[in-house]
């Protein structure tokens, strides 16, 4: 008779135990926090940042710098290809490079793709609503002088529960105007998901 | 009503386990009203009937709820949100953990109140949907993408295997994946896909379901064999496959079509019927001569336990039976300029689901029986110690003993394919589905200039 009760007792607590409250904590943004293995927000700042000490730390900026005293190089940030099997939002990472690139005052950035359209938008309606004085001209944007574009890659490895992820992610500078390659750069990750 | 007030603990505890089962109706009975709704295709009213019944999100339905939900919005046309729903279905698969105290507790009660967590088809199958959602929007990117997930799902599952007597690969994932790799002109990577399909049509698909070989896999082989330059390939498959590569399918304004026909089996309960019989050496036999079926067990010494299953005789178990559901259409045809092309079947979920169901059936049908001789042996005891217990357990293994009718029951009963090739403009398509009816459905599409896949997918229930 002990045993029923506590056998039913046992299975109402089992159920039970699904019921708990759920829990919020705040934490720190730059804490790293995996829970499922995917691409998260980690993966996109370790890469952005690695990739960023590599670009500003290689010899084009400096061949840069001797060939246009006194100039910084104007980058452009190009199409990032997602070939990897997750749907990785490649425009987070891109950001961060963007802010480096700003933050490190070694280079100038211009806008680019959708943004670039909104702004030369804004430039032709000030043509027609926005005071002489005020009114910003067409035809004197600056011309990049490096486009930057990538690929992130992925492999999988997997057997039953354990899963090994491999991203790699690839960068390459190129000058616009002569299609030279200045540049190219990788990251590595590689993820142990064991279930 | 003595025992009852004595045990009034107890009763409470007998409510509640009549409180986890879900009464006597099977999964289909319980969402009757959502595939009603789904056949009749009234989708508005099937997705409020998800919406409406809570114990479709409880967390051991969850995964269906997902499922159902991402089927019935890509049937509203509503793509994107179908992708959030199928995504969460798929997120749900790859992080799901078995959870050992509802496995417990699963064995003493029934295997419903287990978190559903799908059958290796029915998981793969969430990308063929998410694939298709991002072929509707354009996105063949991300289409690509899902067909990755697919394959590598895929690849997993066939780890699982030892045996391959069972089905262990799926020759749809390579097929869909040459389509969508092709679409997006990656011509090498779509012949390694689609000859990756042929191989498992063939040396997977006919032995283990005797399904034929679809011709469209093989004219896509041969194509892609051929724009890639592979022309000892080429040879090989034109001499494999018995016809020649025809090089008018060389161009790139082609209509992929998908039909999907009909509704996959559902799950009922079927009642066995086992003789118990003494094998000797501490074994007890459970046999039931029409089906073959026959599984001993260990009792040990307990002359008392054993002699209480054996008093028996015969034992009646519910198990889970796989009912295919009759499809209205058998064939259906892309017909363009009086050119009558058919449609044909590259997944044929029906047989698969039967398959997979037949390769399970012993040892669920085990896990079953085991779990009803532990009940029933408890029923017995409590008899012994007190009547008005025994009765008790009795009425708690009544109400508990379900088996499990889950599954995801709006997927189609089979997923067929076709490559119609299409003139620069004014291609007047007519999709025809025949079966004791015929229906003709016509689709206008024009290929202005641009050199592209276009896809069409279309359902009859």
């Amino acid at each position: 008779m002990k045993k029923i009760l506590l056998a039913t007792t046992v299975c109402a607590s089992l159920i039970l135990g699904g019921c708990n409250n759920r829990e919020v904590t705040r934490v720190d943004p730059d804490k790293q926090v995996d829970l499922s293995g995917r691409w998260n927000d980690v993966d996109s700042r370790l890469v952005a940042e690695e990739l960023t000490k590599q670009i500003l730390g290689e010899r084009w900026l400096a061949n840069f710098e001797s060939e246009n005293p006194g100039k910084k190089p104007t980058i452009i940030c190009g199409f990032i290809e997602n070939k990897s099997h997750e749907h990785i939002e490649a425009e987070t990472f891109v950001k961060d490079i963007e802010r480096s690139f700003i933050n490190s005052g070694l280079v100038k950035l211009v806008q680019g793709g959708a943004k670039r359209e909104e702004i030369r938008g804004e430039r032709a309606d000030q043509q027609t609503n926005a005071s002489k004085s005020t009114m910003k001209k067409f035809g004197l944007e600056m011309g990049a002088d490096y486009m930057l574009q990538g690929s992130i890659n992925s492999i999988v490895d997997s057997y039953k529960k354990d899963k090994v992820v491999f991203y790699k992610i690839n960068l390459e500078l190129s000058h616009i105007q002569t299609n030279e390659v200045v540049w190219i750069g990788d990251k590595e990750l590689k993820k142990l998901i064991k279930n | 009503m003595f025992w009852l007030n004595k045990n009034r603990t107890l009763a409470i505890g007998i409510a509640f386990m009549a409180f986890l089962s879900t009464g006597c109706l099977t999964f289909y009975q319980r969402n009757i009203n959502l595939m009603e709704a789904y056949e009749q295709r009234n989708y508005e009213k099937a997705n409020s009937e998800l919406e409406h019944k809570k114990w479709q999100k409880q967390k051991r339905n969850l995964l269906l709820y997902y499922l159902n939900k991402g089927t019935v919005l890509h049937m509203l046309g509503n793509y994107e949100e179908s992708n959030n729903y199928f995504q969460k279905a798929d997120y749900f698969i790859e992080d799901y953990r078995k959870s050992y105290g509802l496995k417990a507790l699963s064995f003493i009660s029934n295997p419903s109140v287990e978190t559903y967590a799908g059958e290796n088809y029915e998981k793969l199958l969430v990308h063929y949907y998410t694939t298709l959602n991002y072929l509707h929007l354009n996105d063949f990117d991300a289409a690509l993408i899902e067909c990755k997930r697919m394959l590598l799902l895929n690849e997993n599952i066939a780890t699982y295997y030892k045996k391959e007597k069972k089905l262990h690969q799926d020759a749809f994932t390579h097929a869909l994946l040459g389509i969508v790799y092709e679409a997006k002109k990656d011509y090498g990577n779509a012949f390694i896909a689609y000859r990756n399909a042929y191989e498992v049509y063939r040396d997977v698909y006919v032995p283990l379901l005797g399904s034929e070989i679809p011709l469209q896999i093989k004219k896509d082989v041969l194509r892609t064999a051929y724009i890639n330059g592979y022309y000892s390939d080429v040879a090989i498959y034109e001499k494999e496959f018995g016809f020649p590569f025809d090089k008018n399918e060389l161009t790139n304004n082609v209509l992929v079509t998908f039909w999907n026909n009909g509704l996959c089996p559902i799950k009922e309960r079927r009642n066995i019927t086992f003789v118990i019989s003494d094998m000797g050496n501490g074994y007890v036999l459970f046999y039931n001569a029409e089906l073959g079926l026959s599984f001993p067990f260990y009792m040990g010494d307990n002359k008392d336990q054993k002699g209480a299953l054996l008093g028996m005789k015969l034992f009646r178990v519910s198990f889970p039976n796989l009912e295919s559901r009759p499809t209205k259409y058998s064939k259906a045809y892309v017909i363009r300029d009086s050119v009558k092309q058919p449609i044909e079947v590259v997944e044929d979920i029906d047989l698969i689901a039967h398959k997979v169901f037949k390769d399970k059936m012993l040892k669920e049908y085990g896990q079953v029986l085991l779990r009803m001789a532990l009940k029933k042996l408890a029923e017995i005891k409590a008899q012994q110690t007190n009547d008005g217990l025994g009765a008790i357990v009795n009425i708690a293994n009544a109400i508990t003993e379900q088996a499990d009718t889950r599954n995801w029951q709006t997927l189609p009963s089979a997923i067929a394919y076709s490559r119609t090739y299409l003139k620069e403009r004014g291609n007047n398509i007519v999709l025809q589905v025949d079966g004791a009816t015929t229906s003709n459905d016509t689709l206008l599409i024009n290929v202005e200039g641009g050199r592209k896949t276009h896809f069409h997918s279309f359902s009859t229930y």
